[in-house]
């Protein structure tokens, strides 16, 4: 098979006024598509009461609430891999669209359920896939928008994150107080999946597609290569064959889990804990606000510290605060307190989730990485499953909300050790999957990646 | 094609969270179980239905009958599969 011929890529790498590179754009959509796109889960604690009050016209048990929150992070996590997949076929411009209609349409139908099962199939299901399209394949775009300084692309997307959320969560508290059920999700899902599908306008899947190179391309740097589908489709299933043999392959997602069920049990009941010190609701949801908020600054500077310094140590110090601060806790009553812990377990929740692209580049080198790191994120989706199944049992048996306090604490803590069993990062673990690839589908010149000692 | 290596790390961890689940979800069997035996008691014993409404059993002793009957054919999750298997691989319940 004939290798095609080399696209015509602008030497000039700007595109936009000032000098501007397009990967600018490009991070501050995603930053947009993913405020809208995964913040509902990350503000699923704020819908808790109002479900389960009869105040709040539903008045179902906390026991379904759990179980639709399960099964919302199961399929998320089930198809997160797919997704990473889909991406790569059909580009993530296309997936973005798809996550557009699919986010206002679910949102939609959210705002008229009256039974516990409209809940499960809109927001367990369709919210959920919406969800896994925001984090996995548009997540992943970045990278190939970035030869250079992709802890700071990175960072910015998720440090815009972090703000987003802050405001959905508190946006959310306040619309429903002020708006009812039925006008808070008509409104975010008409806004929300208008604006992301006016953003797909804008976005493309890769610089080629505009004809410039990525961020931080220097000019003794390989040219892009545009192959044939065949040769590219071939190059994601070797890449990702090599990528299986490693022990990081099984450890990140582990670790992301372990991570992620930490911080998923403080989101889903750090405000009816509040509430059950005589909180109200409005008061309690900016926990969850001051939480994404402190994680702006942990969730910017994770990538840069980790690209800078290597993937393990930010890592560790983001893990042990988290479970650290969750001690806070055990002793909050009043307003001031709950504050202050969600201030400090803001800053290690933000660190925890905001690596791992650069850990990937740091491990993997620059090849296709949506799949793995779609895997990746199946294991972050699969630790909020297990976190809110466990916890929602916990209660029950326990009566108390205490336990589940130490069961954070304790995945938190497990994830911290399982960081110290990883590789280090000095040396990139599959430096030559590309030698079980036919000539024809080689990268003309090794590319190194982002490595930095551990 | 060589093989792919699970570490020895995902694999405790893995197992322990398993663990985690089939202990507290045995647990949660006999909690509902328990209560189920518990409220059945409590019927029979006051002539009442459940613990939420109560009924003297003067004036209601023919419609005690159907209330008793529903709470007898009502499963448990100790009587489900599931809820056995639970308590089947749990040492501890």
């Amino acid at each position: 098979m004939a290798l095609s011929a080399a696209p015509k890529l602008s030497t000039i790498a700007t595109r936009l006024p000032y000098g501007i590179h397009y990967s600018w754009v490009i991070v501050a959509i995603l930053s947009l598509v993913q405020i809208i796109g995964s913040s509902i889960g990350m503000a699923a604690g704020v819908v808790v009461t109002p479900l389960t009050t009869e105040d709040g016209g539903f008045g179902w048990s906390v026991g379904t609430i759990g179980a639709a929150l399960m099964v919302y992070y199961l399929v998320s996590a089930v198809f997160a891999p797919v997704s990473g997949w889909l991406g790569d076929r059909y580009g993530a411009r296309n997936m973005m669209i798809f996550g557009g209609v699919l986010y206002g349409v679910s949102m939609l139908l959210l705002g008229i359920i009256t039974q516990p099962w409209h809940f499960f199939v809109t927001f367990g299901v369709m919210l959920s896939l919406t969800q896994s399209i925001s984090m996995v394949p548009l997540m992943a775009a970045i990278n190939l928008w970035f030869r250079r300084n992709l802890g700071l692309g990175v960072g910015l997307l998720w440090g815009a994150g972090g703000v987003g959320t802050a405001i959905m969560a508190l946006l959310i508290g306040y619309l429903i107080g002020a708006v009812g059920w039925q006008g808070t999700f008509w409104s975010i899902g008409l806004v929300g999946g208008s604006i992301v599908l006016a953003l797909s306008i804008f976005f493309r899947n890769k610089p080629a597609d505009l004809q410039i190179k990525p961020y931080g391309t220097r000019p003794d740097d390989p040219q892009e290569i545009v192959r044939p589908e065949a040769l590219e489709e071939l190059r994601v299933k070797v890449f990702n064959q090599h990528v299986r043999r490693t022990r990081a392959f099984w450890n990140l997602p582990l670790i992301h889990g372990l991570g992620c069920a930490g911080h998923g049990i403080i989101l889903i009941y750090s405000v009816p804990i509040a509430v059950q010190e005589g909180i109200s609701l409005l008061t309690a949801s900016a926990i969850l606000s001051l939480i994404s908020l402190f994680s702006v600054g942990s969730r910017f500077g994770a990538p840069i510290i980790a690209e800078r310094f290597g993937g393990k140590r930010i890592m560790v110090l983001a893990l042990f605060i988290q479970g650290i601060t969750v001690l806070t806790l055990f002793w909050a009553s009043d307003v001031w307190m709950f504050y202050v812990f969600a201030a400090l377990f803001g800053i290690g929740f933000g660190g925890e989730m905001s690596a791992y692209m650069v850990v990937n580049r740091q491990y993997f080198g620059e090849g296709p990485i949506a799949t793995t790191y779609g895997f990746q994120m199946m294991g972050a989706l699969m630790g909020h499953a297990v976190a809110t199944g466990l916890a929602g049992l916990v209660i029950y048996v326990t009566g108390s909300y205490g336990p589940i306090l130490v069961l954070s604490m304790a995945f938190s803590f497990v994830g911290v050790i399982v960081i110290l069993t990883l590789e280090p990062s000095q040396e990139i673990l599959i430096p030559d999957w590309e030698e079980s690839l036919s000539p024809e589908a080689r990268t003309p010149t090794a590319l190194g990646g982002a490595t930095a000692g551990d | 094609m060589k093989r792919m290596p699970v570490p020895i790390t995902f694999a405790v961890v893995i197992f322990g969270i398993f663990a985690l689940f089939v202990f507290f979800g045995a647990w949660a069997v006999s909690v509902d179980a328990a209560e189920k035996e518990q409220s059945l008691t409590a019927t029979i014993v006051n002539g009442t239905v459940g613990y939420g409404t109560v009924v003297t059993a003067d004036s209601n002793q023919t419609n005690l009958a159907p209330h008793l009957a529903s709470l007898t054919d009502t499963t448990s999750a100790a009587d489900t599969w599931w809820g056995q298997s639970l308590i089947t691989v749990c040492p501890l319940h």
